[in-house]
């Protein structure tokens, strides 16, 4: 994709040159068959939504795997440990996304939940208690994105159809015109033969 | 609640003072005292068709079959959308790793406060307490990418009803109007 595509002409905040979140517009606008203009803005809009989707649940499952970790390193540590909690936090997230750990990195997960009274499941239960506040906002936020969406999808969908619409609206006035000056007439002429 | 007849002369003398300001201008001036980010004021984005890329847009309204002023209205609709997202990412914009502060245990950031005193410095414990407090919750804000996030999505969920208003007006503004 070519660098010098422009994403909106609305702005030109530094957000919209970052790589990652350039190649996600991209995409959903290329999904789109490139709209540009007013059609672009919006298809644009719709894009920032989703990329918004994607962060908010991927922070939701890194909050988890913190709250996770937190709940172990700070009972099992009298300082907490930037190296053991990154390792901790590195195998859960490993788990939580179905990756399988070594012979090694089991044992060692194993052996940290035992001392701590907690399985995987029960950890993963508190951790969710724990930030249930934080989980029912980004459920929120989620949700307002996917509001966001429909009602963008609306309106490209308006704008996208406005030339059909006027035009047939412009027919319709020119019809009912008509059907009004051939009622006068139909009366001019009945008055006439009466 | 009745209040005494001296106190409601004292109560009209005063406002009678001050009733802020007159002139259209000063209202104007002053209805933006309060003025944070733009994104609630009611008369919204100012746009500027001297722009060409704005222009261009309004143009693209009107070829489409809106009118002069709904094609205006839909590009306003869409540059204050733009806007809330603008701020949207503004307000989740990581402070740089060089600039955290580095992990310290609170035992050793008093230390470090105490040792940094010189014989005539002359600071007092409160001083020092305050300067610990402030440096022990920028440290620990630093290093917490939780305490970090939650303070983010605190600002996206400030900005959520400027979000919902503005996608709502982009709607209503895209309506083609009978």
């Amino acid at each position: 994709m070519s660098d010098s595509k422009i994403l909106t002409t609305l702005s030109d905040a530094a957000y919209l040159n970052a790589a990652e979140y350039k190649t996600h517009v991209e995409a959903v606008l290329a999904s789109y068959d490139n709209p540009t203009g007013i059609l672009g803005e919006l298809v644009s809009q719709m894009a920032d939504a989703f990329w918004w989707v994607k962060i908010y649940r991927a922070e939701k499952n890194n909050l988890v795997v913190s709250e996770m970790a937190d709940r172990l390193i700070t009972r099992t540590y009298d300082v907490r440990s930037k190296e053991a909690w990154g390792q901790l936090h590195d195998l859960l997230t490993k788990t939580a996304s179905g990756q399988s750990l070594t012979h090694d990195e089991q044992n060692y997960l194993d052996e940290v939940l035992a001392s701590e009274g907690y399985t995987l499941q029960s950890l993963r239960t508190d951790a969710f208690r724990l930030r249930r506040e934080s989980f029912e906002t980004i459920d929120r936020l989620i949700e307002r994105q996917l509001k966001n969406v429909r009602l963008l999808m609306q309106s490209y969908d308006s704008v996208r159809f406005a030339p059909q619409v006027h035009k047939k609206i412009a027919l319709e006035i020119e019809q009912l015109e008509l059907q009004v000056k051939q009622s006068r007439e139909d009366q001019r002429l009945e008055v006439d033969r009466q | 609640m009745k209040i005494s007849a001296s106190k409601l002369i004292a109560n009209r003398a005063n406002a009678a003072k001050s009733t802020g300001p007159r002139s259209a201008e000063g209202k104007r001036i002053s209805s933006e005292n309060a003025q944070r980010h733009g994104l609630a004021s009611s008369s919204g984005v100012c746009l500027d068709l001297g722009v060409p890329a704005i222009a261009a847009l309004v143009e693209e309204a009107t070829r489409l079959g809106f009118s002069a002023s709904e094609a205006e209205e839909l590009v306003t609709r869409l540059a204050a959308a733009r806007d809330v997202i603008d701020a949207k990412h503004a307000s989740f914009i990581e402070k740089p790793e060089a600039e955290r502060l580095p992990y310290m245990s609170p035992e050793a950031l008093y230390r470090t406060i105490i040792e940094m005193e010189t014989p005539r410095s002359g600071v007092t414990s409160a001083e020092r307490r305050a300067v610990f407090t402030l440096l022990y919750r920028q440290i620990r804000e630093d290093n917490d990418r939780a305490r970090r996030f939650a303070k983010k999505l605190e600002g996206h969920r400030k900005l959520m009803r400027y979000e919902q208003r503005a996608v709502n007006r982009i709607r209503k503004a895209a309506c083609i109007k009978k």
